[in-house]
């Protein structure tokens, strides 16, 4: 820290140098310190009494029906009787469902942005696709339920049938809203976020490595494969973690077009819920039990949430250790 | 061949190894050259599919919303069709200031709370600091909609439990832009970290070098180096919260007239488009593609604006 | 495409300017009232509010056509009322916003009942019925509503409250079984499944609907009236609101559910398909003004206690009508000038105009696709809104008009 040679005529007993001084050590400045932490404190107070008022809420809930909330099978409000396995495994497919075209697709269309594509389409897809990641879900909704339904309907869902011979998973009548429905809508939002993200990772890859494993006779696909994506792991993992968070939590858009029905689905084609569809449903006309019991599906949907999280995590872990040793 | 011309020098094994690669590379050369023709069509079919959802939405939303936009559309308040007038459905005036005014008021706190708290995070190593990421981690993760049950059963109902009491003000604008405001400055805050940290350290040191404390410094180094990072992610941020529809759904209310005080109830476009997405009126189911695409275009204005204002800042620092 | 950057930089400001002015000049010249009239003698010596005020209602969406129309109707003839709009929430959570005090009335079609109270009160509270008062404000009837590809047919399906029961069970589960098939010997019905369209929010609708099963078919529906969502069939659709019924309906092939009939008159579509319903007579009445005003007529003292109107007698009768009702505080919980905001509204829209052409709630009503309140209903809601009190204990209706 800076500070002056004592002159010879500063004889006061509050020398403006030990004030400075004061200010100058590493834990000094207190206003600046003071603002940042009461604001930091404001906001994790705020998540405090946030998170807490949800387990708390729901506590009347797991004293009702302990832990049967998580695997029985009946959700009535009229009987109050909260089972919501259904329900979770109508959340859990349509994530499935979401995932598993926006991963090869958001992956690959990445992959195909950065390496395959002259600079100014590169330029151009690139802030497109950013630019559709905005795109509110309320839009996805819109569109899943006045278009894209009743083209499931009259001929997506009949061609799926006739594959299977009208056997699992294609088994209800087509009905337009349905699981498929939603993880589709879900797929449609959940991809751009996941090619502009992977897009990012992929992009900061060093050009170098790519170059000296084309330069050692790697064909495109050996050097995409064995260097471009395991490098650009973190990130996509990273993409795909926020993506599988958003699609499990999506409210507005599911809620529009599966049906709401929360019996547990046969087939694709049935209808079904979600957690969030559920809370947004059934919450404003709840007694305060039922509060209670969305409360506890609102845990169920942050745990999971965690959960995944927590997975991402671990797999970008693995592979940033991976890295370090090699 | 290794044992090399010159008789007497032993074979090198580094040599020999790689004429064996090269003998192996060279067999391999046309296997691997289709592989990589097939995987890289396959990449350009991913971007194909990609790309034909994202231009379906967008032209379902021009075909079906631009014919909606005219001069009464932006400033007539709305009406709801009748079996006798089974058309006339007014305009979305009252959306439009609505959004502006909850998502206005929003911002006005959560902006500020997000970038201090960024800049904790960013200058912080306490334990308290990880903690703070990690939360404002999960709040990210959340899904909306429990925002819009905490501000209800804060706001709108009341609180009156463990000796604290808040009056319930009822359905309100404040209302939407408490969730609202929640809801962005997680986000506003880890991306406001990125952006601070960005700054180079030299530049802080030079600071400290010059006699200035970290409040100052913070503020008149840091913080103006960071601008284009942190303009982009507030107007990111922000531009996520006008599209929001979850926190809002029970905790405005509505209003069929232009409203803009916030403690009324009041409407705004993404509720506008959900309920007139699934309201009886055909006219209105509609109308609600010409709100979706104003509301995408907004958003879309902010997010190109953001990226083009930071690039700007950027550019006159060179 | 390199531009100078001050050009580029003009380019974006003007751009901003433009968008952010446009987003806001604009709407805020908008003119939020229309003409108002003048002269209505009606209105002039009885709705004309002295103080401005604000008040909001949200519930049964039975009544939210009515409620629109009517709102801006009675907003555009007084200018110091606001009325925020009428939230279609379902007759459940229109009990559960009143008993929260966030709306001044709900709307619900069955009037709330002691129990409603007591389960869905603020923990704590304890709240008893006589401390609200149910108003009626609108006659209606719930339509069954079907949409068959290609069933070609001029006249409505038939169908009794048996063959509904079992429906909505699950134990009839294809169009052309032998319930159906019996009752309409000369259709060609499909062999496909029936999809069952319900409601999957707690709705008055539904108490309706199935109470009328109860009491037509109790044999086949044993379980009691009800508000909570019905328990669907395998592949059955749940609809948020009768909005959502009628939408899945229009959108779903082979599908049948019970809708208000306003909304079937709204979407031209579902018109084709709205059954006839045999009634107590034993005659097959499809919905219509006449069938339900002759179902009202059928039972002149209803009451907030005996408020059902279904399953009456009458050869023209439809047997699937329903009043709807406001809930509102007896003593009102906000201010004076908002008291009589409301009692001044409902009392409005619980009457027909006067003979001099004057236009009041039920005129609305009828326009919309429902039947004007009977005469001696009109009465009770007046009788029930003159109950009112407010801050002082002071009747807030005071009106001359008879």
């Amino acid at each position: 820290m800076a500070e002056m040679p004592a002159g010879p005529a500063l004889a006061t007993s509050e020398s403006p140098l030990t004030e400075d001084a004061k200010r100058f050590s590493v834990k000094g400045d207190s206003a600046h310190w003071g603002v940042l932490y009461g604001v930091s404190g404001l906001f994790a107070l705020i998540c405090a009494v946030f998170i807490v008022s949800i387990v708390v809420s729901s506590i009347p809930a797991w004293r009702h029906s302990g832990l049967s909330i998580i695997y029985g099978r009946v959700w009535s409000q009229g009987t109050n009787s909260f089972g919501a396995l259904p329900i979770i495994a109508g959340t859990l497919c349509t994530t499935a469902i979401a995932l598993f075209f926006a991963i090869p697709i958001g992956v690959g269309a990445a992959l195909a942005i950065v390496h395959l594509l002259p600079d100014r389409l590169r330029i151009l897809l690139s802030s497109l696709v950013e630019l559709l990641a905005a795109v509110p879900s309320v839009v996805y909704g819109l569109w899943g339920l006045l278009v894209l339904a009743p083209w499931f309907e009259k001929t997506v869902e009949p061609d799926l049938a006739s594959i299977t011979g009208g056997k699992f998973p294609f088994q209800a009548p087509p009905e337009g809203v349905s699981l498929l429905l939603a993880g589709c809508v879900l797929f449609v939002m959940i991809l751009p976020m996941i090619v502009a993200l992977s897009r990012d990772a992929i992009a900061v890859v060093p050009h170098d490595q790519f170059e000296g494993a084309l330069s050692v006779g790697a064909t495109k696909w050996q050097v995409l494969r064995k260097v471009v994506l395991p490098g650009a792991r973190t990130g996509i993992v990273g993409a795909i973690t926020l993506a599988t968070a958003r699609a499990l939590g999506e409210t507005v858009a599911v809620a529009m077009v599966i049906g709401l029905n929360p019996l547990f689905p046969p087939s694709l084609f049935s209808t079904a819920s979600t957690l969030a569809s559920t809370i947004a449903l059934q919450f404003q006309d709840a007694t305060p039990l039922q509060v209670a019991a969305l409360g506890a599906l609102a845990l169920i949907l942050m745990a999971m949430t965690a959960i995944v999280n927590w997975f991402g995590r671990r797999l970008v872990r693995g592979s940033a250790s991976r890295a370090a040793v090699t | 061949m290794t044992t090399g011309v010159i008789e007497g020098i032993p074979p090198d094994p580094i040599l020999e190894r790689r004429e064996m690669v090269q003998r192996v590379a060279r067999k391999t050369l046309g296997r691997r050259i289709l592989i990589s023709r097939g995987m890289v069509a396959l990449s350009g079919t991913a971007l194909i599919l990609a790309l034909v959802p994202l231009f379906a939405i967008l032209y379902s939303l021009v075909e079906k919303g631009l014919r909606w936009w005219s001069v009464e559309f932006f400033t007539k308040v709305p009406q709801f069709p009748s079996l006798i007038d089974p058309n006339a459905i007014g305009g979305i005036s009252n959306a439009i200031i609505g959004s502006l005014v909850i998502d206005g008021i929003a911002a006005l706190f959560a902006i500020p709370i997000g970038v201090v708290a960024g800049l904790f995070l960013a200058e912080s190593i306490s334990k308290f600091a990880s903690m703070l990421r990690t939360t404002a981690e999960i709040m990210t993760g959340l899904p909306s909609i429990l925002l819009g049950i905490f501000a209800y059963q804060m706001i709108v109902i009341g609180f009156d439990e463990w000796g604290v009491k808040l009056p319930g003000i009822g359905f309100s604008g404040v209302a939407g832009s408490f969730a609202i405001g929640v809801l962005m400055i997680p986000v506003i805050m880890k991306a406001s970290e990125t952006a601070l940290r960005g700054v180079p350290t030299p530049i802080r040191e030079a600071g400290l070098a010059l006699g200035a404390r970290r409040g100052v410094i913070a503020r008149k180094v840091v913080i103006p180096t960071a601008l284009p990072g942190l303009i982009t992610a507030v107007l990111l941020a922000f531009s996520r919260a006008v599209g929001e529809t979850a926190p809002i759904l029970w905790v405005i209310g509505a209003s069929n007239m232009v409203e803009w005080n916030p403690r009324k109830e009041m409407a705004s476009m993404p509720l506008q488009i959900f309920e007139s997405a699934t309201s009886p009126y055909v006219a209105l189911r509609d109308e609600a593609w010409g709100i979706a695409l104003f509301l995408v275009f907004v958003v879309l204005v902010i997010n190109l604006g953001s990226r083009l204002f930071a690039a700007w800042l950027q550019r006159e620092r060179r | 495409m390199r531009m100078h950057k001050t050009v580029r930089l003009a380019l974006t400001t003007i751009a901003v300017v433009v968008t952010a002015l446009s987003m806001v000049a604009v709407p805020a010249f908008a003119r939020t009232r229309s003409a108002r009239v003048s002269g209505d003698p009606y209105l002039a010596a009885d709705t004309q509010l002295a103080t401005p005020a604000t008040i909001g209602g949200a519930g049964s969406t039975f009544a939210a056509p009515l409620q629109n129309e009517a709102q801006a109707a009675f907003t555009a003839r007084n200018t110091n009322a606001t009325i925020n709009g009428y939230q279609a929430v379902g007759s459940g959570t229109g009990e559960s916003d009143i008993l929260k005090k966030v709306v001044d009335w709900g709307g619900t079609d069955v009037p709330m009942s002691q129990t409603d109270i007591s389960s869905k009160e603020p923990s704590g509270d304890n709240y008893t019925v006589s401390q609200f008062l149910e108003v009626p404000i609108g006659l209606g009837g719930v339509a069954i509503s079907y949409n068959v590809p290609g069933l070609k047919v001029k006249t409505p399906l038939i169908l009794t409250a048996a063959v509904l029961a079992k429906i909505y069970a699950g134990s009839v589960r294809f169009w052309n079984s032998g319930a159906i098939k019996a009752l309409n010997p000369k259709v060609a019905l499909p062999d496909r499944r029936i999809i069952v369209v319900a409601r999957a929010d707690s709705s008055g609708t539904t108490y309706i609907f199935t109470n009328f099963l109860n009491n037509a078919a109790a044999t086949v529906w044993t379980s009691l009236p009800s508000k909570t969502p019905l328990t669907l069939p395998p592949d059955g659709i749940a609809g948020s609101g009768n909005a959502g019924v009628a939408a899945d309906i229009e959108n779903t092939p082979d599908s049948i559910g019970y809708v208000e009939y306003s909304y079937v008159l709204l979407n031209p579509s579902l018109l084709k398909g709205v059954a006839a319903i045999v009634n107590e007579s034993g005659k097959a009445v499809a919905p219509s003004a006449a069938g339900i005003a002759a179902a009202a007529a059928a039972k002149p003292n209803v009451t907030a206690t005996d408020f059902a109107i279904v399953w009456e007698p009458g050869k023209a009768t439809y047997p699937i009508a329903g009043y709807t009702w406001a809930v509102i505080w007896r003593h009102n919980q906000t201010s004076d000038a908002e008291g009589t905001l409301l009692v001044k509204y409902l009392d409005w829209l619980s009457h027909s105009g006067s003979a001099n052409g004057t236009i009041a709630g039920q005129d609305i009503a009828v326009q919309q696709g429902y039947v004007a309140l009977p005469a001696s209903i009109q009465a009770l809601a007046r009788r029930t809104l003159f109950q009112v009190t407010g801050s002082n204990g002071q009747a807030l209706l005071t009106t001359t008009a008879s």
